[in-house]
């Protein structure tokens, strides 16, 4: 049971930080784009600076290992990139 | 300022908004050992209905091990999502049904509903295809790759708005 309830309550919080900071909005995605509107990089750049900072004090107490890095390949992590970018311009999501 | 009034307001800073994000990816590690990621969840899906329809797709590689047509975590992120972001709109009273993006929209590229489905459709597409080239989208990667230090995300990042610069500088034109 509590494998069906923790992802969704997690799922709760994270819709609701991305609701709050507005990203639900075409122009706020859009205008980070155009540097108009820094909300974009600032709402991720907080969110991996919490992040970053929590999980390492975790990992060195010890109560969890970083065990779900994601993988690195070069061109494709750039080329996956480089083409999201031209879909997130388009639809503005 | 009591929580309620806190709740009702329709933009947070992001700072505060970032914040929560940052301490919700930490409880999904902590938690169930998962990082969140939303496009993940669109391919097992797939996936699901590939096999459904006994396509010839789902006896693929990569629909067979790699996102295998089981209910993932990801999916049930997708509930929880639906419902967050419904209680967060329907609390600041931000929720409505609309066609068509609010003003900056029909400045730039007119009223026409078509235009704009039609883009974002075609931009849908871009963007899934891209995150399985890539190994996950905003999220999954940029967002839960770079906390833990991965160089996949600060890639994905740069990659993302480099492009994303160039794409909206062209459709934009002089307006930019």
């Amino acid at each position: 049971m509590m494998t069906y309830i923790v992802p969704i309550v997690i799922g709760f919080f994270f819709a609701f930080a991305l609701q709050k900071a507005g990203l639900g909005h075409y122009h706020k995605i859009v205008n980070q784009f155009r540097f108009k509107d820094n909300t974009v990089m600032k709402f991720m750049m907080t969110g991996i600076s919490v992040g970053l900072v929590c999980l390492y004090t975790l990992k060195d107490l010890g109560f969890i290992q970083l065990d779900q890095v994601s993988s690195t390949y070069i061109l494709g992590n750039l080329l996956g990139g480089l083409l999201f970018g031209v879909g997130m311009a388009l639809a503005g999501t | 300022m009591a929580f309620n009034e806190k709740m009702k307001i329709k933009i947070w800073s992001p700072w505060s908004a970032g914040v929560l994000l940052g301490l919700t990816a930490t409880a999904s590690y902590v938690l169930v050992d998962k990082t969140i990621g939303s496009s993940g969840g669109i391919e097992s899906i797939d996936s699901i209905l590939l096999k459904l329809f006994h396509s010839s797709l789902a006896n693929s590689l990569y629909f067979k091990f790699q996102m295998p047509p089981v209910l993932s975590f990801q999916i049930l992120l997708f509930v929880g999502m639906l419902l967050g972001a419904f209680t967060s709109s329907m609390w600041s009273k931000d929720f409505k049904l609309r066609l068509i993006p609010d003003q900056q929209w029909t400045q730039i590229f007119g009223p026409s509903k078509l235009k704009r489905w039609t883009l974002i459709f075609i931009g849908g597409i871009i963007i899934e295809y891209s995150a399985g080239i890539a190994g996950g989208c905003t999220s999954g990667l940029a967002i839960s790759g770079t906390m833990q230090l991965s160089p996949a995300g600060l890639l994905f990042i740069a990659g993302l708005f480099v492009s994303g610069i160039i794409t909206t500088k062209i459709l934009y034109g002089r307006e930019y």
